[in-house]
């Protein structure tokens, strides 16, 4: 016989089947178990694995661990700013944060953070939601530790006024790429589906801190997706970058990565990346978009390079210029590298000029 | 001039010639490195410690790492250095450490931040020439750029080589300014081995290179030398 919680007792409390009655602030509250839906993601599966890990360790934290955690959870509660506290066990506390460490790649913590951090809200100047990219622009950093955690949902049709229940996490744990994160490719691997234009897109972006878990307010955005921004100035970002993900030319140079860009207060170029050929020593031309080659001007510049093929440690320089050949814009690197050393690795500043 | 406050790795008291804004952080300077030091061989990246910069972090640079084996040249390779949280200089830790012990760390080179929207104005080159009164002293090729706080000079030269084999010798390079003071090394092509390539450190008094150590037999004075730095001007706070 199983005995049902009756609201004729106020001071019932326990489970019974699905039910729990509970005393909260000199109240009875009753709170119908959560159930999971039985289809899921690979990603939400993960996420439900992780939830239920951390839930268990808990239980092997010492008394010290768990008075900590209580007494964070007293203090988040009295200085929750949303007008009534939100109440929140201890047990909780620890698994918000420690689940926010995880999934922003931090480790787990036993000990509770001192104090209360304040994470600040997003900003930033420009989202664009499209078929061919879904970029943030202009993302304001405020701290090398924090993590921009970015959910959107998957495509809804214009007349939709809310799917915010419906957005996944599709981005967590990477920097940004000095206030740009790009998250075209993740977007398709999380929700399965590239973007489709002319249909309505809801994002929720959040700090979060990968000391502590603690997260900031959410800044929400929603919009309808095709060439303008969902958010923010219509100007594409002005930033004087090439990027040659994973090139090889007709002679067999390989550009790895490789990442070039100009820094104001007088123009320094920083470069990162790897170049390498097969056989003879050879210049490598990496043809660029007129979009990217209208940012530079014709120039060369000298970094140091590191030997990465079978040399691992010689310093070598390799030349790099932005210039036309027969009418098109290219990257040109022109190694100086040892007589036996076929790739370099560059990580290096120099001061480029005209020719 | 920075006085670091502290660093990871169990050196002495670190002190840099430096020009320091949000744009750019030039550092001049060496620093000794204990490869048994048990904070050494603890740290997972070096950490130098600053106290806050206008620049809160930068792109990766090249810092080098000078080492010595007995009885040969010195010899150097370069490692990866940032800026973290405007007052921490990381630097990749090098495994040759693990061969050949203590090493010294020369910084001159340039920090700067990535992420930056234009416009974008490119400097005019300043020409250099290369003389020497004792032996032979030609540029090949050259980057230089002369700014009120700062100087980024790259030169390849063949040949570059005193009269006399393992003689100090000096030499001097037309159109740099007289306020500059450095010491770094100057790359010997065509010695590479996998532990780095060898190089001659050179004591940089304005246009006047001094070089310290030359060694006929690794250094091959008949190759190709190279050298790159950047460079503070004056007393630069």
């Amino acid at each position: 016989m199983i005995v049902l919680p009756s609201i004729a007792f106020d001071a019932f409390a326990g489970t019974a089947k699905d039910v729990t009655a509970r005393r909260v602030g000199g109240r009875t509250v009753l709170s119908v178990r959560a159930t999971h839906s039985a289809l899921f993601t690979p990603a939400q599966a993960v996420s439900r694995n992780r939830l239920s890990r951390i839930s268990r360790s808990y239980r092997t934290l010492s008394d010290a661990e768990r008075a900590g955690w209580e007494q964070l959870a007293q203090r988040y509660t009295a200085t929750s700013s949303l007008g009534k506290g939100a109440v929140l066990s201890a047990h909780n506390m620890f698994v918000r944060l420690n689940c926010n460490l995880v999934m922003v790649g931090g480790s787990p913590i036993t000990a509770a953070p001192i104090g209360l951090d304040r994470v600040p809200q997003v900003l930033l100047t420009a989202m664009y939601v499209s078929s061919s990219s879904v970029r943030i622009e202009g993302i304001e950093e405020p701290d090398d530790d924090l993590r921009l955690v970015v959910k959107m949902s998957a495509a809804q049709s214009v007349g939709v006024s809310s799917a915010w229940s419906k957005t996944v996490v599709v981005s967590s744990s990477e920097e940004t790429d000095w206030g740009e994160l790009d998250l075209t490719e993740a977007f398709a691997e999380v929700l399965g589906v590239e973007v489709e234009d002319g249909k309505k897109f809801f994002v929720e972006m959040y700090w979060a801190d990968s000391r502590t878990g603690f997260t900031g307010q959410v800044t929400r955005i929603s919009g309808i997706a095709g060439p303008a921004p969902i958010y923010g100035g219509s100007v594409p970002s002005n930033r004087a970058i090439i990027r040659v993900r994973d090139y090889t030319t007709e002679d067999q140079c390989v550009f790895k990565d490789f990442e070039y860009e100009l820094s104001r207060g007088s123009v320094i170029g920083s470069c990162r990346g790897s170049y390498g050929y097969h056989g003879s020593q050879v210049n490598g031309y990496a043809p660029l978009d007129p979009q990217t080659a209208s940012k530079f001007a014709e120039h060369q510049s000298y970094f140091l390079a590191r030997g990465n093929d079978g040399k691992h440690w010689t310093i070598n320089f390799v030349e790099v210029e932005v210039r036309e050949v027969s009418g098109e814009p290219n990257l040109i690197v022109l190694p100086e590298l040892d007589y036996d050393v076929y790739g370099c690795e560059i990580f290096d500043v120099a001061a480029p000029v005209n020719y | 001039m920075i006085t670091a406050i502290g660093n990871n790795f169990g050196a002495g008291p670190i002190t840099f010639k430096a020009y320091s804004s949000a744009d750019i952080l030039v550092l001049n300077g060496q620093v000794d490195v204990s490869a048994s030091d048990p904070a050494f061989l603890a740290a997972k990246e070096l950490e130098i410690y600053l106290p806050d910069q206008p620049m809160r972090k930068s792109a990766e640079t090249a810092v080098y790492v000078v080492m010595r084996k007995q009885s040969s040249a010195p010899f150097a390779t370069i490692v990866k250095a940032r800026i973290r949280g405007g007052n921490t200089i990381c630097i990749e830790k090098c495994r040759l450490y693990q061969y050949y012990g203590d090493f010294m760390l020369v910084f001159a080179c340039a920090f700067v931040p990535r992420g930056e929207v234009g416009p974008f104005t490119f400097e005019g080159v300043t020409a250099v020439s290369a003389s020497i009164e004792d032996g032979e002293a030609q540029v090949w090729k050259s980057n230089c750029v002369v700014r009120e706080h700062w100087v980024s000079l790259f030169m390849d030269l063949n040949p570059l080589h005193g009269a006399e084999e393992d003689e100090p010798f000096s030499f001097e390079v037309a159109g740099l300014p007289n306020d500059i003071h450095a010491e770094i090394p100057i790359m010997c092509c065509g010695r590479a081995s996998v532990s780095g390539t060898y190089v001659m450190l050179a004591e940089v008094t304005g246009p006047r290179f001094q070089v310290i150590n030359p060694s006929y037999q690794e250094l091959w004075p008949y190759g190709t030398k190279f050298l790159k730095a950047f460079f503070v001007r004056g007393d630069n706070v």
